[in-house]
């Protein structure tokens, strides 16, 4: 008798065993950036590498036996969506949230995830409103506040420029003024003046005529704090008019949309990013991924968030599934090998890490120097 | 050592395990095909549904880019014949007219931007030498079909078409035209998809171009890990569980033009949900099977345990002399044996009832299902036969009309040609205002049966009738032409009508403003409202007579008299005529019924 009762019971557990595999719950990821408008060619491309990331922990078994899922929402852009969109991933669950691209929507959405105690993790907002503080905001990319010292100590120091024009995208002033602030009094206290500065606003201003007055002008370097799109248009606008200034960018236009709107004109022009310096193994074995899945080449933000999803499920892993502890697992991570670069992170949850001087050559982002974080 | 005998309980409980598993299974079994039957016929079906629309859209992408091709091509060209000036304005036209383009360029053979038809931003100047599109068609000489991507020029998302302009063999440019995808979206959406079937296209990159969710163009999803596009085949039909993980789908893919795929996939609910529930029944049917034999086994070990019982007390009660109660104890015990074995005979024999009765259930949908087909294909074939035969016979009637027309207007020109030699040249006149006039009903005629007797774009009937009435007359200078452009398009009827006034207006024309020293002007205003069309036209001759002015329309203005009758009577329109540096007719047509003009 005990055994007929042993047997059914058997039967019943693996009814119940093969139900509970059908219905296993993932682990939701949350995703918000600028999927479309003419800045969408970057969020695609961070969507894409994020999604390639959970495609990958997905076939290797997922996180402690969940399957992985990356919620994609679009922030069209705006701080308003991006407040909504983040509110709603929240909702569903989230245990972090991947975003956003540019500062702006980031600074929207900063006190939200605090006061929810959730995780926003950006692969590309560099802005220096975030550093110095332990909050739910982490990255992998340092703060522009490095990038924009770095900067216009090269254009002074390396150039030999004295005399900037300044144009800077006034939609994304979370990233773009903070960038043109610390641009502009690093290169005063060298010695160098920052003649004239233009506030674009994508849409609404006419790109011909600052380019225009520009090409026209006496100075003869511009910095463009503005979208790879509209560095692009601004590097041949100037071109046309017959500019010979020499153009620099900030660390936002370093994306191969620059390269393919740009044409000849962007020849020459130098940036200082965060974009890996050479090759590895793992990020040729990335590239080739990528390929094969989308039939195109990754963006400089695909590699960013492909790492961003990686951060995350590793710090969950290492929490063992208490989302409480992963920002204290986040602010641990030191000398972490990505296919970015090494990473560390600090207790503030801003990177430490080297930065490059690149210039356009013959179509192809070239290093000319790395620049340390101490430098 | 003791030996099991044959008739020991143990064997008696095997043989009645054996008498109910066995069947039990067979059940199993028989729920299993029945399950595996259904599934597929149900699959089937929906599969053919699927084919049959994913076919359709096939067949409309194909055509909708076998005309930008064949379009882009004749940009090519054409373009090479005209000036920089002449090729914006011919790039605006054709824009105008094939609104699938949001934008038209074209490049240099170093791939800057010479001439563009933007009416707001101009590109002109850009240099996109490291465009893909650029990249590959100055390398292939071929046309160039790119991924959605964000237009420079529009800031929306659209695919990018591109032809090289070759001289002796040599890139001497490329015509770039961007396609509108909202408008492909409808395209494609004009073909009736049925409940839950969702039908989408994608690229050779996987990256989605028309979904009805139109977002997921927006955002240039790539589907590369969706189950029919990994499959790599051309036409399969296969159960789906992709988007969401819960639910089953049935999808189909067909290859098309471009390395493109249309891939229908439908939410398979009701069959999953009747496959779940056969499943849930004979898994249940099973269990029960096991739990009754568990139960029996029990139930006859003891009535076995009991009788051993009865028997050692009978031998018991034989021994002390009271033989009669022990039988009787013995018997009631066989008799429940008896009864058990009874109730289980009668369960196999019902589980074998609902085997047939489920038999017979998927034999008669089967043949609901071939005879629902069958009826399908049926009616479906007399469609296609009795569209043809329409074809035929409208190209028919068509032909035989301008066939008619024609041999009218020759036999006008034999009365011509006869009355001229008799002498009577009295008749002359009105012989060629009547070949003119059939003239005309010939040239509208041929226009609308060319568009199919589909509505017509205003300006374009305007134009093809003056310019079709100035080819029937010897002139010895050009006339200069101006005609406004509209998207209004009217219906046959209406068309039919305004095309005869305004070939009568361009004979007016002819008749009175040719003679004059200085270049003959002829101009179409055309201002268009919702339910409005006001059309004025102008010619700079001598202007029209006192009488005409004056509204004292006789005889001897048949011209005006059928233009001014055709507009109030057949048009219920009204009309002024009068001089401003030539002679003037306005037109206008107020409240006009919706199916008369569109604007699309």
């Amino acid at each position: 008798m005990k055994k007929s009762y042993y047997q059914i019971l058997c039967l019943l557990i693996f009814i119940l065993t093969i139900n509970a595999c059908m219905n296993e719950d993932p682990i939701k990821i949350g995703f918000a950036v600028e999927l479309t408008g003419t800045r969408g060619n970057l969020g695609v491309d961070a969507r894409d590498g994020a999604l390639l990331a959970i495609k990958q922990i997905n076939e290797n078994g997922g996180i402690m036996g969940h399957p992985v899922e990356l919620i994609v929402k679009d922030d069209k852009g705006d701080p308003n969506t991006a407040r909504i969109v983040d509110l709603n991933l929240i909702d569903e669950g989230v245990i972090a949230i991947i975003g956003h691209i540019t500062s702006s929507q980031t600074a929207a959405v900063i006190d939200l995830i605090n006061k929810n105690e959730t995780i926003l993790f950006s692969p590309s907002s560099t802005s220096s409103l975030f550093s110095g503080k332990a909050d739910y905001f982490f990255r992998n990319v340092p703060s522009s506040s490095l990038f924009a010292s770095s900067t216009a100590s090269y254009i002074f120091e390396n150039a030999g420029i004295n005399k900037l024009i300044v144009v800077f995208d006034v939609s994304n002033s979370a990233f773009s003024e903070a960038f043109k602030d610390v641009a502009e009094n690093t290169f005063k206290d060298l010695g160098g003046i920052t003649s004239v500065i233009y506030e674009y606003i994508p849409g609404e201003s006419d790109i011909r005529e600052i380019s225009k007055q520009i090409s026209n002008s006496s100075n003869n370097a511009v910095l463009l704090i503005t979208s790879p799109v509209d560095t692009a248009l601004f590097a041949q606008h100037i071109r046309n008019e017959g500019g010979k200034q020499v153009l620099f960018s900030s660390s936002w236009a370093h994306d191969k949309t620059l390269l393919e709107k740009g044409g000849r004109a962007v020849e020459g022009i130098r940036l200082i990013s965060d974009g890996k310096v050479q090759d590895t193994l793992e990020s040729l074995e990335f590239n080739k991924d990528f390929m094969e899945l989308y039939g195109r080449t990754p963006g400089m933000l695909s590699s960013n968030s492909y790492e961003a999803v990686k951060f995350i499920t590793d710090a969950f892993l290492e929490v063992k599934g208490d989302s409480s502890e992963m920002p204290q697992a986040l602010s641990d991570i030191r000398n972490k090998e990505t296919i970015i670069g090494r990473i560390s992170l600090d207790e503030y949850g801003d990177v430490i890490r080297d930065v490059s001087i690149f210039e356009v050559v013959d179509g192809e982002f070239t290093l000319i120097d790395t620049i340390s974080p101490q430098k | 050592m003791i030996k099991r005998s044959d008739n020991s309980p143990l064997s008696l409980t095997s043989s009645l395990r054996r008498g109910i598993v066995i069947p039990s299974i067979i059940i199993l079994l028989v729920v299993l095909i029945v399950i595996f039957s259904g599934s597929f016929l149900i699959k089937d079906e929906i599969y053919q549904q699927q084919l049959s629309t994913v076919n359709a859209i096939n067949r409309e992408a194909d055509l909708y880019f076998n005309d930008v091709e064949t379009l882009i091509k004749f940009i090519s060209e054409a373009v090479q014949e005209y000036s920089s000036e002449e090729q914006k304005e011919f790039l605006k036209k054709i824009r105008t007219n094939y609104p699938r383009f949001s934008s038209l360029y074209l490049l240099n053979s170093d791939g800057i931007v010479t001439v563009d038809d933007s009416e707001f931003e101009s590109i002109k100047g850009l240099d996109y030498s490291r465009e893909s599109f650029y990249l590959q068609t100055s390398s292939n000489k071929n046309i160039y079909i790119s991924s959605p991507s964000i237009s420079l020029s529009t800031g929306n998302i659209s695919i990018v078409t591109a032809f090289p302009i070759l001289k002796n063999d040599n890139l001497n440019g490329i015509v770039v035209g961007e396609l509108n995808l909202t408008l492909l979206q409808k395209t494609i959406e004009k073909i009736v998809i049925e409940k839950d079937n969702v039908v989408f296209i994608v690229d050779p990159s996987n990256t989605v171009i028309v979904h009805p969710d139109y977002t997921m163009v927006q955002e240039r999803w790539n589907l590369s890990n969706h189950p029919l596009l990994n499959k790599k085949t051309n036409s399969i039909a296969s159960i789906l569980s992709y988007f969401k993980s819960e639910e089953f789908y049935l999808g189909s893919i067909v290859e098309m033009k471009y390395g493109w795929k249309v891939i229908t996939e439908q939410r398979t609910i009701d069959a999953v949900r009747s496959i779940i529930t056969l499943i849930v029944i004979s898994v249940g049917a099973f269990i029960i099977c096991l739990i009754t034999i568990y139960f029996s086994q029990f139930r006859i070990l003891k009535s076995v345990t009991t009788s051993i019982n009865g028997f050692v007390n009978s031998a018991d009660i034989i021994s002390k002399g009271g033989l009669t109660e022990g039988f009787i104890d013995t018997n009631r015990e066989y008799s429940e044996i008896l009864s058990l074995e009874k109730s289980i005979s009668l369960m196999v024999k019902s589980i074998r009832e609902h085997e047939m009765f489920l038999e017979n259930r998927v034999d008669d949908r089967t043949k609901e299902l071939n005879l629902e087909i069958e009826n399908r294909l049926k009616i479906e074939d007399d469609l296609q036969e009795a569209i043809q035969t329409q074809q035929v016979l409208f190209r028919e009637v068509n032909h035989r009309v301008k066939n008619n027309l024609t041999s009218i207007i020759s036999m006008i020109n034999k009365e011509y040609d006869r009355s001229e030699t008799s002498g009577l040249t009295v008749l002359l006149p009105v012989l060629n205002d009547l070949k003119n006039r059939i003239g005309g009903l010939s040239r509208v005629h041929s226009l609308l049966s060319e568009s199919g007797w589909r509505p017509l774009f205003l300006s374009e009937l305007c134009t093809q009738t003056i310019l079709g009435s100035l080819n029937g007359v010897d002139l010895e200078q050009d006339v200069n032409l101006t005609i406004s452009d509209t998207d209004t398009r009217i219906n046959s009827d209406y068309a039919h009508n305004i095309a005869l006034i305004i070939n009568e207006m361009v004979t007016n024309t002819i008749k009175y403003g040719l003679n004059i020293s200085e270049q003959t002007r002829i101009s179409v205003l055309i201002v268009d409202d919702k339910n409005s069309i006001n059309i004025k036209y102008k010619d700079n001759g001598p202007g029209f007579s006192n009488e005409v002015l004056d509204g004292n329309i006789g005889d001897s203005h048949i011209g005006i008299g059928l233009i001014t009758g055709i507009i109030k009577r057949s048009l219920k329109g009204s009309v002024s005529y009068y001089n401003d540096n030539g002679a003037v007719t306005e037109i206008n047509f107020e409240n006009i019924l919706d199916e008369v003009i569109t604007n699309e």
